[in-house]
């Protein structure tokens, strides 16, 4: 195999991470067919499967896969983009036996980012969702202790949202300021 | 003669002690707010992000590259393989393919960092249950890999050795030698810390049954690395989604049976071992003629040209600029997520697009975090002595878990 920059030719992909593209094409059919009330839509890129659904369908569509046999939630991340006003979350599942890996996403938006924990199908999603929460400000209706996790307990604002400000005076505006309060 | 028992009107109740996060036994800044009842363990509310440093905002703001040095920061204690889980990442992301010798010498690396990881473990694991040799045994040895890892990449302990496409620079000539010398030399002391501790009364009333996590539970709150294989689920990145070619190795994956402290330690020390018979194999695949870098002018254009080139030729060090100032160019808005088996578990990275060679969003799904989960699980109903035992046995860095 001749290394370099392989553009387009997804096969050379395959090759290099095998089995991260287990086929999944049954599996997307079984949720067609169970959750028929459910709109979704499927993006493949790099072998990897992701379905988006609607904010209101996230927990039912996560409910379908935890009994289809996902049995490990591998990851809950987020992702802001400003332009569309929307902020997206990620939930990332994997069943250990197969190793079938999809993710599930749904977009909120940022006036009010709600949506229903997935604590109650994996207990792992707690810390997850905690840290989307501290960091993001998504809130999850049903967890049983969004606390904030990294940042400090009286700290108000979402520091990973896009419009959190890297330098300048504005970014103290949580802190005292070197010299204050002294 | 009966004994006379009588109501003295004495209450007990619960006492809620606070351990960390200075306390010596936590690896690092870790806070747990422990309630007791008498020397039990009722309940435990671990507290993390004393360290927090927002490494995914900086990484937001920073070029692809410029990420790198800040992932050695985050466990600090294998910052090799960080390195290269980061520059796979980005790989996959921009579809690119690295030659042969630069993945021998990704596999080689990362062993090593997973040998001199677990080395540390089992010092601290053992000093913070009294034991004093085991400590200088292991640091002796981790000595010695700190000295190839000097020699291979320039610097002891924050290594920054990756390169989007590469590695930092070549090796040079004899090393591998070198590492053939010192992973066949390390079983010795490993055998050494199996004679100290393996079937020691002591370590065994301390760690068997302490701790313990069953399989359902782990899979449950997503555990990962030797804490879920010790609870006897066979999961290994390397093996379950092979890269680097380690589909091409043969190695073994330990697993445990009871989850407990025990069989933590069991499963690390195997895994030691272990990694050494991929070193060996990889080395068998080093080749010292071979280009570290590839061959073709376009895939020359996209990272770091060799160090000596920069310095001594014109296109070279437009070729250095231009990485530096415009990168590898990601595509904007699509996202992957890749994972390696780092030696605390599985190190996940999931990166979004942006057009640029700037992510819009990099979310590293630390192993440590999700290990630190599963504590209160683990410490309830256990002795408060246990706790350090515990805790030291999950193998936290919190540099990994709070980021």
């Amino acid at each position: 195999m001749k290394a370099g920059r392989t553009g387009e030719r997804d096969i050379l992909v395959a090759e290099i991470y095998k089995g991260w593209d287990v086929d999944l094409t049954e599996t997307i059919s079984r949720l067609k067919e169970s959750l028929k009330d459910v709109e979704f839509s499927v993006h493949n890129f790099r072998g990897e499967t992701t379905i988006i659904v609607k904010n209101g369908d996230l927990h039912k569509t996560l409910e379908f896969f935890k009994n289809d046999g996902f049995d490990y939630l591998v990851d809950v991340s987020s992702s802001h983009y400003p332009e569309r006003g929307e902020i997206e979350v990620i939930y990332l599942i994997r069943e250990l036996k197969s190793r079938r890996q999809i993710r599930v996403k749904s977009a909120l938006s940022v006036e009010n980012p709600m949506v229903l924990s997935a604590c109650d199908l994996w207990r792992g999603a707690d810390w997850f969702e905690r840290e989307v929460y501290d960091l993001m400000g998504v809130i999850f209706e049903g967890h049983p202790d969004l606390r904030r996790i990294m940042m400090p307990e009286d700290f108000e604002d979402f520091p990973l949202r896009k419009q959190y400000p890297m330098e300048g005076d504005d970014e103290w505006r949580n802190f005292l300021k070197p010299g204050e309060g002294e | 003669m009966k004994k006379e028992t009588r109501d003295l009107g004495l209450k007990t109740q619960t006492l809620t002690m606070n351990m960390g996060p200075q306390h010596p036994s936590t690896h690092g800044v870790l806070r747990i707010v422990l309630t007791l009842d008498g020397e039990v363990v009722v309940g435990a509310i671990p507290y993390i992000g004393f360290l927090h440093r927002g490494i995914e905002k900086i990484a937001e703001n920073k070029t692809l590259h410029q990420v790198i040095p800040y992932t050695d920061r985050m466990d600090y204690l294998s910052p090799i393989s960080n390195n290269i889980g980061l520059c796979l990442a980005v790989e996959k992301l921009i579809n690119f393919q690295i030659t042969e010798k630069c993945r021998v010498m990704r596999v080689i690396a990362s062993e090593l960092a997973r040998i001199s990881s677990h080395l540390i473990w089992i010092a601290t694991h053992a000093l913070d249950l009294g034991a004093g040799s085991p400590y200088f045994y292991a640091f002796t040895e981790r000595e010695k890999y700190l000295d190839i890892f000097d020699e291979m990449t320039g610097v002891r302990f924050t290594v920054s050795y990756g390169r989007i496409g590469g590695l930092a620079r070549d090796w040079e000539k004899g090393l591998d030698k070198k590492i053939l010398n010192l992973v066949e030399n390390t079983p010795k002391c490993i055998d050494e810390l199996d004679r100290l501790l393996t079937r020691n009364r002591i370590w065994i009333e301390r760690n068997q049954n302490v701790g313990v996590i069953s399989k359902e539970e782990a899979v449950n709150l997503s555990l990962c690395g030797p804490n879920l294989r010790a609870s006897g689920v066979e999961w290994d990145i390397r093996k379950a989604y092979p890269y680097l070619g380690y589909e091409k190795y043969k190695f073994e994956i330990p697993v445990g049976e009871n989850g407990d402290a025990y069989d933590r330690y069991l499963v690390r020390m195997e895994e030691m071992r272990q990694s050494i018979e991929i070193v060996k194999q990889a080395l068998k695949d080093y080749d010292e003629k071979a280009s570290l870098w590839p061959e073709d002018i376009e895939s020359q254009k996209s990272f770091y040209p060799p160090k000596e080139k920069v310095l001594t030729s014109m296109e070279e060090l437009i070729h250095q600029f231009m990485v530096a100032t415009e990168g590898p160019k990601t595509p904007k808005y699509e996202e992957i997520y890749f994972a390696i088996e780092a030696p605390k578990g599985e190190l996940g990275f999931y990166i979004v697009g942006s057009g640029t060679n700037v992510a819009h969003r990099l979310h590293f799904r630390s192993p440590t975090f999700a290990n630190l989960q599963a504590l209160p699980v683990m410490l309830k109903g256990g002795m408060v002595a246990d706790v350090v035992a515990t805790v030291a046995s999950l193998d936290p860095v919190m540099g990994d878990a709070d980021r």
